[in-house]
């Protein structure tokens, strides 16, 4: 059934919202005649308004709802009537397909009481039971734990939820008049002439470790003001002090408007300027939207392979030190990768491009500096400086392949076996015949489940205690990916659908660990077959579109 | 049609059998588990899922009350009045809960109340409790508030309510209690915080004091810091040095305090109701009165012999005192704005006429007996009586004193249910309040015991000394025999002793008195009163959004909300988390409140993880 109504429900902040363009992009040409329903936090309601595919955006207006909820002086009558007035607006006309994006239960309640026909992502069942609908959601859910192996941008990854339309990921945002005069507003009261090119810094981050220093961003603007280029620094109201430092460093190099642009004027100042100088931000993608030029610095737990802005030419920088990135929630006691950078690398990527940018790149040590490219439904990321081989760039190549092969059905490759000189599969291959071991016990359990299945006592308690020996084989997987780090992500995938199984009815944990298993199974068997024709990523490539 | 016979086995009066005969037969629908259930004016009576598993939460929501009754009632025969009954789920949960407890099924009688006659048609047509072995009587239809009050006794008797039959038709239940008790239920509870003392005299009187909350609709939380003596004690053992002692215990006072405090503003009270004795500090009340939480303390200890009130009386709202007259002046003094007097009363509920076995009437029973501590007038008054027979009953009797002799079972402490039997079991009760300064009977003494209201409660009849305040209390002669100084005592003792139909006559007075005038629901109805006509913040408080009759309210027309809602009382005020607890996953389709109920709960959980909502 063609969906008259598409409800995209989408609960992250900015860079990721707008990482989701393409896959709205991909709604609007599959379906040209749906009505498109955008559903975000509030304070980025204005992104959404300026997504140009999407006809509606409802923002969740969280500052309205906090108070109410306080342990101290609850509301819950006024609680109840916000969110019931939310899902009745929502809900005024019907809703076909819904996407729900983000990844925590509230969502899920939210997509469950919208309802719609057809739905994507993590929801609850009518009986309140959380599931995921949706392979690539719990893909995303289980490469969250297993970054190294992920082979995907976080916009490839949304756009594989999407109709399947054959799209170059590109991303979208309107930038109206309105929003050009107030950016023109702004820069004329910090004294910056739209006339002479200007470069934007955006020095904050979500957190201290993903900061390049103040002081090289203060040293970058003093470079670029010697060199005839204005400097203005953006930013939350939050960063506002950060900026000032950067200001006052820079000896006036720079000028800040942090704290004082709206989404529209801030898209319209990036829109207008030469570069974009930032760390793994909201900004970034925003700059990357209206089609400036970015220069994007990835550090700590930032990882360019996954958010990379999206587009054609665009310079990122991460470092080559082992650790990185690091893992998510662990706090650095030697950061020493916001120091691997100096404003003078920096400097001649604002400044240049073509040949003198390469030969820039090909100087920096210790870091690796890609300048991005965008194929049909794949974001590349080229080196400028090291070689584009190595292990994990040939295991990254694989998994591409496996997952599409996997979980969107593309055609097994044929082909002979190669690994890259030097390289020693031997464990690989031993590793694959234990995770088939693995997977007879994990169907010889599930077996036993079905024959006893008759004769459970279905109170829950009972329940709890009969599925206990389904862990057996999920212990097996968590041992496999200690013993078998390369081979980590595909079991990693096979225990978040195993938790996440529906477990308060017997019937549906039946059906959805059937589901899991039938999953090993294929997997398994794809992960020999590719594994004996790996030969190289462009042959595998190739084959796979 | 039903066979009479059948609903004769059951129902408990000719009035309930009419009503049974009379009702239409309803429809009944099937719930998951596929046991019966009715939907009945627009109201599903039991749960759609599993009514069996639903009454268990029931019973297991007053279990401890349930057992505490049971346990008061030491064998006697106790009668369960299951307002609302519905279809009689409770019954089979009842057998449950009591069968896996160490209490006989033998002493429970279970009285259902079903004010709907076609429910209870339905119900005793389909007898679901049918193979249970509890004792089982209906009363149904209009007249049951009156059966149920003929059917009642003064103590064994306990109240289940909170099925949605209830709710249905809580007026007529809620009268049937208001009835039982003698006590009307506040229109707009309030939450009362009743935090002990951590030992002594008034850490019972606590207890009291929030059950008569409680009978009167508040929510009630009693912070118990008994547990907390042992420390307290404890610094006694660690030095002999009084000035180090005392800074040990009160640092624990102070901390406790606090913790009083805490509890008070997270359980987010309107009044913290406190007795002699309880650790507060003038800190911790100022604090409370910073965060606009009430504060009263009921002062029930002899004002010239316990100073410590000067320290703390004036940081509180208001002062309650068992005494008044030049103790009020001082109060006001200090600046105490809300002074009342508030005599000392009785609990029916623990006071009440004991029937003692043989061998009890032999340990406890007796001609004449005294019960309380060794004070220096009662020793001096029992040493010159010349009695035959007397028995002592408690601790702090010194050895070498003449009255030693009728000290009873080695001086130790009497604990309230031994009181209680002593005073039901002795012919003449001795009543002489305690003085350390006086021989005999204290010439100036002015309030009156709670011994005297708890005698009298417990139907025994007493001797008691003379008291300023006692005539307010009692009627001279008719309902309290009074005497005015020890030499009276012999002849008075030999009077009553040969006149018992007297005795018991002014006995039985003396009891009707305290149950109509001075239980502890009279003393805390008057408290409260006093405490809204002084306190304007108090009296104009609104009723809070979190109650469900406001949510309710806030329902409008939204059906399923309603419904939803009826599982809970109307004058209940529900947190996030009682609502959500209510909603089972996995079991049958969500409706739309539960949803969004969820929902808020999930925003609410997000918002904490991320710092946001407090």
């Amino acid at each position: 059934m063609i969906p008259r109504h598409i409800c995209v429900l989408n609960f992250t902040r900015m860079g990721d919202l707008i990482q989701s363009s393409p896959l709205l992009k991909s709604y609007r040409i599959a379906y040209p005649e749906a009505k498109l329903s955008l559903i975000v936090l509030e304070p980025f309601r204005a992104v959404g308004e300026r997504l140009p595919m999407c006809d509606d955006v409802m923002g969740f207006d969280l500052d309205h709802f906090e108070p109410l909820l306080n342990s101290a002086g609850s509301d819950l009558t006024a609680a109840y009537k916000v969110l019931s007035n939310f899902i009745q607006r929502a809900t005024e006309r019907p809703v076909d397909l819904l996407v729900n994006l983000s990844h925590t239960p509230l969502s899920a309640t939210i997509a469950s009481l919208i309802g719609a026909n057809s739905m994507i992502g993590l929801m609850r069942t009518p009986d309140g039971q959380l599931t995921v609908s949706s392979e690539w959601i719990n893909y995303l859910f289980s490469v969250m734990q297993e970054r190294s192996l992920n082979p995907f941008n976080l916009a490839e990854i949304y756009l594989r939820l999407g109709p399947g339309t054959t799209t170059t990921p590109s991303l979208s945002f309107h930038v109206s008049q309105v929003d050009q005069q107030e950016a023109q507003r702004l820069l004329s009261s910090v004294t910056v002439d739209i006339n002479v090119p200007y470069v934007v810094l955006q020095p904050g981050a979500s957190s201290d470790q993903r900061r390049w220093p103040e002081s090289s961003f203060a040293e970058l603007a003093c470079l670029l003001k010697s060199n005839g280029v204005q400097v203005v620094v953006v930013g939350t109201k939050a960063e506002s002090s950060l900026a000032e430092r950067i200001v006052r460093m820079s000896a006036g190099a720079a000028v800040s408007l942090c704290g004082r642009t709206s989404i529209g004027s801030l898209s319209a100042i990036l829109l207008s300027a030469t570069r974009l100088v930032s760390n793994d931000t909201g900004t970034m993608h925003l700059a990357a939207a209206v089609g400036t030029p970015t220069i994007s610095l990835f550090l700590g737990p930032a990882s360019a392979k996954d958010t990379a802005p999206l587009g054609n030419g665009h310079i990122v920088i991460e470092t080559d030190l082992e650790c990185a990135p690091c893992s998510y929630n662990m706090t650095c006691a030697n950061p020493i990768c916001r120091e691997q950078v100096s404003a003078e690398d920096i400097l001649p990527f604002c400044l240049y491009t073509g040949d003198d940018v390469f030969n820039s790149a090909r100087c920096m040590k210790g870091v690796r500096v890609y300048q991005t490219s965008n194929d049909i439904e794949r974001l590349r990321l080229n080196s400028l400086n090291k070689p584009h081989t190595g292990y994990s760039s040939s295991v990254l190549s694989f998994y591409r392949c496996f997952w599409d092969m996997l979980l969107t059905g593309a055609a097994v490759v044929e082909g002979t076996a190669e690994w890259y000189e030097g390289e020693d599969n031997s464990s690989w291959m031993e590793g694959i015949s234990e995770l088939e071991r693995i997977f007879d016990r994990a169907e010889r359990l599930l077996a036993e489940l079905y024959t006893e299945s008759a004769s459970i006592n279905r109170q829950t308690d009972t329940l709890k205690d009969c599925l206990k020996q389904q862990i057996v084989w999920q212990e097996m997987l968590r041992a496999f990916m200690q013993k078998y780090p390369q081979l980590a992500a595909f079991p990693r995938f096979l225990l978040v659908k195993a938790v996440t199984a529906r477990s308060h009815r017997l019937e549906d944990y039946l059906v959805d660990m059937t589901e899991t298993v039938d999953l090993f199974h294929h997997g398994v068997s794809l992960l020999k077959t590719l594994s004996a024709n790996l030969q190289n990523e462009d042959q595998l490539y190739a084959c796979c579109e | 049609m039903m066979a009479e016979s059948l609903i004769t086995s059951v129902v408990a009066d000719s009035s309930s059998l009419e009503a049974v005969l009379a009702a239409a037969d309803l429809p009944t629908i099937r719930a998951k588990n596929s046991m019966p259930t009715l939907a009945f004016k627009g109201v599903r009576l039991h749960s759609s899922v599993d009514p069996v598993a639903e009454a268990e939460q029931i019973v297991a929501n007053c279990l401890s009350e349930l057992t505490t009754a049971l346990q008061s009632a030491k064998g006697q025969p106790i009668t369960v009045f299951v307002l609302g009954a519905g279809l009689g789920y409770l019954i089979g949960a009842l057998e449950k809960s009591l069968g896996d407890s160490k209490y006989p099924l033998a002493q429970v009688k279970v009285v259902c109340i079903e004010a709907e006659s076609e429910v209870a048609r339905k119900a005793i047509q389909l007898q679901v409790w049918k193979s249970c072995s509890l004792d089982v009587k209906w009363l149904v239809g209009s007249s049951c508030i009156e059966s149920a009050l003929l059917l009642q006794t003064a103590a064994a008797r306990f109240l289940l309510t909170g099925t949605s039959s209830y709710r249905m038709n809580k007026p007529v239940y809620d009268g049937i209690i208001e009835r039982m008790s003698g006590t009307k239920r506040a229109e707009r509870p309030m939450r009362i915080l009743v935090p002990t003392p951590l030992y002594g005299g008034s850490l019972p009187i606590a207890h009291y004091c929030a059950a008569a909350f409680e009978k009167l609709g508040h929510q009630v939380e009693r912070l118990d810091l008994t547990e907390y003596y042992a420390a307290f004690h404890q610094a006694e053992n660690i030095t002999r040095q009084p000035q180090h002692r005392k800074s040990l215990q009160g640092m624990l006072t102070a901390y406790l305090a606090e913790v009083i405090v805490a509890r008070a503003l997270d359980f987010q009270c309107d009044l913290v109701w406190a007795v002699a004795q309880t650790p507060l500090t003038p800190q911790a009340l100022l604090e409370l009165r910073r965060r606009q939480v009430h504060t009263a303390l009921w002062f029930v200890e002899d004002y010239r012999l316990f100073g410590y009130w000067q320290e703390l009386a004036q940081h509180y709202d208001a002062v309650f005192t068992i005494q008044r007259g030049s103790f009020h002046d001082e109060l006001k003094a200090l600046g105490v704005k809300h002074v009342e007097y508030l005599p000392c009363a009785a609990d029916p509920e623990v006071h009440y006429p004991r029937e003692l076995s043989v061998n009890e009437q032999a340990r406890f029973g007796s001609d004449l007996s005294f019960v309380g501590a060794g004070y220096h007038n009662r020793q001096e008054t029992f040493a010159q009586l010349q009695l035959t027979s007397l028995k002592i009953w408690g601790n702090d009797w010194p050895p070498d004193v003449s009255a030693s002799r009728w000290v009873q079972e080695q001086g130790r402490r009497i604990n309230t249910e031994e009181s209680a039997k002593i005073f039901s079991a002795t012919k003449i009760n001795l009543n002489l309040h305690s003085s350390p300064n006086h021989q005999g009977v204290n010439p100036y003494g002015d309030f009156v015991n709670p011994r005297t209201f708890e005698i009298a409660a417990c139907g025994g009849f007493q001797l008691v000394d003379q008291r300023s305040e006692l005539g307010s209390h009692f009627k001279a002669e008719e309902e309290m025999v009074v005497f005015q100084n020890t030499e009276e005592l012999p002849e008075l003792i030999e009077y009553y002793l040969s006149h018992e139909t007297e005795r018991l006559q002014i006995a039985e007075r003396s009891r009707q008195r305290v149950l109509s005038e001075h239980t502890y629901v009279h003393r805390m109805t008057q408290a409260l009163d006093f405490l809204q006509q002084q306190l304007p913040r108090l009296r104009d408080r609104k009723r809070g959004p979190n109650y469900v009759s406001s949510l309710l309210q806030a329902a409008g027309k939204d059906r399923e909300l309603a419904e939803f809602l009826s599982a809970f009382d109307s004058d209940q005020e529900v947190d996030l988390d009682q609502i959500v607890a209510r909603i089972k996953i996995g079991e049958g389709k969500l409706s739309r409140p539960e949803g969004i109920f969820l929902l808020m709960k999930e925003f609410r959980d997000w918002g904490r993880e991320k710092g946001v909502i407090a």
